[in-house]
């Protein structure tokens, strides 16, 4: 029977364990105390106290696992079960090793169990570690086959082909034609949502900015908008929700249909007036499991796949956004929209329940009857925010009932969602349109990344309320309370109180300590470029990428410089691999004398295999007297030059010796 | 010091007529404190070479006669007891001499062949658990019969390697041949020779021709003699380590007799069969290529140059 | 995949016992090829000429797993999928690489080969050296695909493989064209090749006993005969001094303590001188006389006897010794072959 190489199995044995380590928070318990029982007892199957599991034990072993799995997870299709039926696979085939091919199946499963790993996790970081798994792994392999294995040498050897690999690796990467998914595939299930939600109540945002996990990133073409131009709309809140007291979302294409592509038809299409210069960027989300993307007000129309821009001039996934994406816009931060508002329209972004927080709407009627106009009303409402003793906080106080009422006359302290929420029930409470947006403001700019790193802590709310001849303008009522919010960030206005009070240890914590800052944003300028040319590499990057390099190309010279690279860069790893390294240099001296044996051959006089100089020397000058002295010289030379010394000398004297011996036979 | 050396080469070669290579030889083995086996057919002058060498370098000399009922005691000596004095006392064998002819050695038993080869390589003997050191320099010449001959033990392939040469000294020419018959005999000759050497001068010579230099070229040629025997089907095993040391003591030795501070490719074949020729012994196989000598074949197909 | 390999001892010497195949893995075409493609010498430096590389099956599954990689990349859409399939087929491409290279520039010498008996495993000594700084793993070779014996030139300069094929009739054997292959380091390829060192070696007749040898000489009649002498080496016994005796041999401690003289007396065995002769085995057909005559010669040798060999139209005269002796069982072997 076939006994594994020792050193094989221990390599085997690391790279299940580093494979499986990597998926470790995401196995249910059991399968990791199978896989540590398994790797048991395959160690002593080796040491030949245990034998293999029979038959039945078998079996049972992979129905018992395939119930688990199903049990466990609640079904059998979906990444993780899938995951989890592969670790199992991989363990029990552990303890089927009879064969060498056996062994070989153990690393293949190894190989794609490290594979899945990447359909979670994509940071460098992770890569890193998984790289390390594939090297050992690869060693593992290697000791398959090596008679005399030590894993040092096995996993040297495996990295240096993983090295010689990368060349190619690289060029298949970048010119390997990237198609659409051919079928659907289980995703990741269960997964949380994160970021803003489609529906805002007191306390939502305030508990969300406890977070410093990275919502985005923007990279700008040219110049960074001024921070507190940085407003990105995420989500348009336009109904109040009497019951939950809450602001939530006009379903996207519910009344205007949502625009897709830059060729695509609508009425309001024309409600949009783009003024001044464009502001081109590019944002890398991370996943959110939800489908509301981040734009700049306003955004123009864009060809990007998946998404379409709705009504409300927000940009929405038709897809919630599972994986990390990229898209790429341009905004106008000068702009003009819906200038003209219908009856419809006008209703709706007034519209308020019947019969709650009368207080509020009792405030709204008395200012809106004391001004003039709109304007002015709006100017009556800031004010009574900046003159009635709000404040802005962290941590609001709960509120019950009419929410609203509550904040505006008994509290008076709250968080964005306070202010924006009571500021547009306000407006509409006296007959003003107005309409709740949710996003983020402001964002970190890199300047090693040249991008701005919008993070949860940045998450904001803020109003936009409908002026005569000005269409919707932005209207920030927490600008007025914490004016420092809007233009330097969170962390400014909630002086006194702790920032990210819920996060542990974060280097976000010590934004003042300047050496800790700079790392930090150099790694997460390093991550930002991973995200975005690595990870983020999407067939468009592709064919824009290609057509930036090589000029248009069609996917027929593709394939023609994908092979033509692809074998060039073979050949010169094959080069350097194969290229002849002689046993042993022939020193200077003897190249010189063999060239002169060379000469002498080719007038007749050839040196025997076994010819020593000495005897050579003489035999050739009794044949050809006219030629004695200088033979002689250049054997003597010769001799003293290889064989005087321990080390053969400088060539010069034998050169010269032999070239007055060329220049007497030529006279 | 050269001038020296001619000296002993002339005067032995006033008595050994015709043998100028041999006797070189045999002066190179000496120098490099090497042992020396001739192998030849009776009456062909190897007992006459053994005496002018000692002669000439003045060396204490003795000549064992090996035959079938020679014991070692014979070889070595034996404790004989004392009446008078009621002790033991350790009579010297004839081994106790600076050059020894250890005659016709394979007409003797393994057994007592095997005495003198130990003595030969510790340079020294024990008797009754008491070591005793033979005199300096050690030098023995034995001779040998050729083996096909019949009542002979042939040494045993092992033992040859002992002997750092072999060589054989053949026919005398026809010149010498005649002035063989007409001059007078041989051992009265030896008598008339003259010391061309003293002690300190042959150990100083011993010295100076192991500082002879040895260039990196010239080892990878002895290199590539020694992987040559190892490597090709030809031998039934290769060199030696120690028959590689040989072959480079006796290179440099012939250099220096040769006037030269460095070995040349040229003294290493010129000793070449002497030293290796006894250490080889051609495959079964390869007994068809007749002809050629085994040392001749190494020198053909062996390259001087890297 | 043709074999798989033994894993026996990897020491640069390493020793397996062969099962003489022949040629006849492969067809007579084929090894007409092979011949005009690399003739049989002594000397052969592996270059692409010789070398055959292909993938094994474990390649091919490797290379399926890659296309599945690829696959999943294109439905997931992730780019580090794609990386790892591309990272992977790169490797499967140097591992080709790697494989060839630890052939490429292996030489192997004809080594020597050790006679056999007929029906015995005569030995063949294979030299694989390697090129300048190459290293060479995990090298299989052998006349048997399912028994071969491993080499490795890692720190070593040279290895000598002993290969053992059993030889079958008695004369010159040649074992033809032995494999020589290599799965490192991956196991995905496979690069091998038929090497013909035109190797050969004698093949003795099988030893059969029986027969008797009627001496020839008188010295002796049957296991030889004890006799006393003075130069023999075994001693025998003391007897009392007679005058004339060697001093030598007066055994000094016994007259310490008795006082009388005694002779030491040593006694050896004669020796005997024995012709093997063609005619002893009448009645036998030539093979059945060759295995007795092999016999008696193995016989004599171990008992350090002279023997000389008389068969038709060939006479040894006798001898002993090492090199005596196969000259005699050399011309057995090679007794009326061609």
């Amino acid at each position: 029977m076939y006994q594994i190489p020792r050193n094989a199995l221990a390599l085997m044995l690391v790279s299940i364990a580093l494979v499986i380590l990597s998926h470790v928070m995401r196995l249910p318990i059991w399968v990791t105390l199978m896989c540590i029982g398994c790797c048991a007892w395959r160690v002593m199957v080796f040491h030949g106290r245990w034998s293999f599991p029979g038959r039945w034990v078998k079996a049972f072993f992979v129905f018992g696992s395939f119930l688990g799995v199903g049990f466990g997870y609640g079904t059998l299709l979906g990444l993780e079960p899938w995951v989890g039926m592969l670790v199992i696979a991989l363990v029990l085939k552990l303890l089927e090793m009879h064969r060498k091919q056996d062994a070989y199946t153990v690393v293949v499963l190894a190989y794609f169990v490290a594979l899945t790993e990447f359909l979670f996790e994509q940071s460098i970081p992770y890569t890193i570690y998984m790289y390390v798994t594939i090297t050992v792994i690869t060693s593992a392999l290697i000791g398959l086959n090596q008679a005399e294995v030590s894993p040092k040498a096995a996993f040297i050897k495996a990295s240096v082909m993983l090295a010689q690999a990368i060349p190619m690796m690289i060029l298949l990467f970048v010119l390997f034609p990237r198609i659409g998914p051919l079928w659907t595939v289980p995703v990741q299930s269960n997964v949380a949502k994160t970021g803003v939600t489609d529906s805002m109540s007191p306390g939502n945002i305030a508990e969300l900015v406890q977070s410093d996990a990275l919502a985005f990133r923007a990279t700008f073409e040219g110049e960074v908008p001024a921070y507190s131009q940085l407003y990105w709309r995420g989500l348009v809140l336009s109904y109040f929700n009497k019951g939950h007291q809450s602001w939530t979302q006009e379903r996207p294409g519910l009344y205007g249909r949502t625009l897709q592509g830059k060729n695509d038809v609508a009425a309001w299409k024309d409600n949009m007036e783009y003024l001044g210069d464009p502001v081109k960027y590019s944002v890398i989300m991370e996943p959110t499991n939800q489908n509301w993307v981040f734009s700049l007000t306003l955004p123009e129309m864009t060809e990007q796949e998946r998404l379409g821009l709705v009504r409300d001039f927000r940009f929405y996934s038709f897809q919630e956004i599972r994986a990390r994406f990229q898209y790429e816009l341009t905004s106008y931060l000068d702009y003009r929209t819906d200038v003209e508002l219908t009856d419809f329209w006008r209703h709706r972004y007034t519209l308020l329940p019947e019969d709650d927080n009368p207080r509020t709407r009792a405030l709204g009627e008395t200012l809106r009857a004391d001004s003039i106009s709109d304007d002015d009303y709006l100017s009556q409402v800031l004010r009574h925010f900046m003159a009635e003793g709000f404040a802005y906080t962290l941590k609001p106080p709960m509120l019950e009932g009419n929410t609203i009422d509550q904040f505006l006359f008994e509290t008076k302290r709250g968080f964005c969602e306070h202010f924006a929420g009571s500021f547009v029930y306000l407006m509409r409470a006296g007959g003003v349109p107005a309409r709740v947006v949710v996003g983020y403001q402001g964002g970190e700019f890199n300047r090693r990344g040249n991008y701005v790193a919008v993070r949860q802590f940045d998450a904001h709310a803020w109003a936009e309320v409908w002026m005569e001849g000005q269409g919707w303008i932005r209207v920030d009522p927490t600008a007025v309370v914490a004016p420092q919010r809007i233009q330097e960030g969170l962390e400014f206005a909630v002086e006194g109180e702790e920032f990210l009070a819920d996060v542990g240890l974060s280097p976000m914590k010590f934004r003042s300590t300047l050496w800790i800052t700079e790392l930090r944003l150099q790694f997460s300028a390093l991550n930002h470029y991973w995200d975005a040319w690595v990870v983020g590499y999407s067939p468009t990057m592709q064919m824009e990428l290609l057509n930036r390099y090589l000029g248009k190309i069609d996917r027929k010279t593709m394939g023609m410089y994908l092979l033509g690279g692809f074998f060039t860069i073979f050949a010169l790893v094959a080069l350097f691999l194969l290229m002849k390294r002689s046993s042993r240099k022939l020193a200077p001296v003897e190249k010189e004398y063999l060239r002169y044996c060379q000469y002498l051959a080719g007038q007749g006089l050839a040196r025997a295999v076994g010819e020593g100089p000495i005897d050579y020397g003489r035999r050739v000058a009794s044949a050809r007297p006219d030629l004695a002295p200088g033979i002689n010289a250049v054997t003597n030379a010769y001799v003293r030059l290889n064989f005087a010394e321990d080390r053969p000398g400088e060539p010069e004297l034998l050169r010269k010796a032999y070239r007055n011996l060329r220049i007497r036979s030529f006279a | 010091m050269r001038q020296i050396i001619q000296r002993t080469v002339d005067q032995v070669g006033s008595v050994v007529l015709g043998k100028e290579t041999q006797i070189k030889l045999a002066i190179a083995c000496l120098l490099s404190e090497g042992h020396l086996l001739i192998e030849d057919m009776p009456g062909m002058g190897k007992t006459t070479l053994a005496h002018a060498l000692a002669k000439v370098f003045n060396l204490s000399y003795n000549r064992i006669q090996f035959t079938s009922d020679i014991l070692p005691a014979d070889i070595i000596g034996a404790p004989i007891f004392d009446k008078d004095q009621g002790t033991f006392v350790f009579h010297e064998g004839p081994i106790f001499n600076q050059l020894i002819l250890a005659d016709e050695i394979n007409r003797t038993t393994p057994k007592s062949q095997s005495a003198l080869l130990q003595a030969m390589e510790e340079r020294q003997v024990t008797v009754e658990g008491e070591a005793r050191t033979l005199p300096e320099p050690f030098f023995v010449i034995a001779t040998q019969n050729p083996s096909n001959q019949a009542g002979t033990f042939p040494l045993p392939e092992s033992q040859l390697d002992r002997f750092l040469m072999r060589i054989e000294l053949g026919y005398p020419d026809p010149i010498a041949e005649r002035i063989l018959l007409q001059d007078q005999d041989r051992r009265v000759l030896i008598g008339t020779l003259e010391t061309a050497i003293n002690l300190l001068e042959l150990k100083e010579l011993q010295q100076a021709c192991k500082g002879v230099k040895v260039s990196e070229a010239l080892l990878d040629y002895i290199q590539r003699i020694i992987a040559y025997t190892r490597e090709t089907a030809e031998f039934t095993h290769g060199l030696s380590p120690r028959g590689a040391m040989a072959l480079l003591a006796s290179a440099k030795s012939w250099a220096f007799m040769h006037d030269r501070e460095f070995v040349v490719p040229e003294d290493v074949q010129a000793v070449l069969p002497s030293v290796v020729e006894h250490r080889l012994r051609e495959a079964s196989d390869f007994w068809d290529h007749v002809g050629t000598a085994l040392a001749q074949r190494l020198l053909n197909n062996v390259d001087v140059i890297g | 995949m043709s074999s798989a390999a033994t894993d026996s001892d990897a020491s640069p010497e390493s020793v397996i016992a062969q099962k003489a195949f022949g040629d006849s893995g492969r067809s007579e075409r084929f090894n007409r090829w092979l011949n005009r493609r690399m003739p049989p010498a002594n000397s052969i430096t592996l270059n692409q000429r010789k070398i055959f590389i292909l993938p094994t099956r474990q390649g091919l599954i490797f290379a399926l797993l890659v296309c599945a990689m690829v696959m999943a990349g294109i439905n997931y859409q992730n780019s580090l999928v794609f990386a790892l399939a591309f990272l992977l087929a790169s490797l499967f491409m140097v591992a080709m690489l790697h494989t060839y290279r630890n052939l490429s520039g292996l030489s192997l010498v004809a080594g020597s080969t050790r006679p056999a008996f007929a029906g015995e495993e005569a030995e063949f000594t294979i030299v694989l050296k390697r090129l300048g700084d190459r290293t060479y793993e995990s090298l299989q070779l052998g006349w048997n695909p399912n028994l071969m014996a491993n080499a490795n030139l890692v720190k070593e300069e040279e290895a000598r493989v002993r290969l053992f094929v059993k030889a079958k009739r008695r004369g010159r054997y040649n074992p033809g064209r032995f494999l020589l292959q290599t799965l490192y380091p991956l196991g995905l390829f496979r690069a091998w090749s038929w090497i013909d060192l035109d190797m050969h070696t004698l093949v003795y007749p099988s030893p059969i006993a029986g027969g008797e040898i009627p001496s020839t000489t008188a010295t002796s009649q049957e296991e030889g005969e004890l006799i006393l002498r003075d130069g023999a080496e075994d001693f025998y016994g003391l007897r009392e001094y007679q005058p004339g005796d060697a001093i030598r041999h007066i055994a000094w401690r016994a007259y310490a303590r008795s006082e009388t003289l005694m002779t030491k007396q040593f006694a050896a065995y004669a020796d005997r001188r024995v012709w093997l002769e063609w005619d002893h085995f009448p009645g036998m057909d030539r093979e059945s006389r060759l295995s007795r005559l092999c016999y008696w010669v193995l016989q004599l040798n171990s008992r350090n006897d002279e023997y000389g060999l008389r068969l038709p139209g060939l006479e040894i005269q006798p001898g002993r010794g090492e090199a005596h002796r196969d000259g005699v069982l050399k011309a057995l072997a090679l007794f009326e072959i061609d």
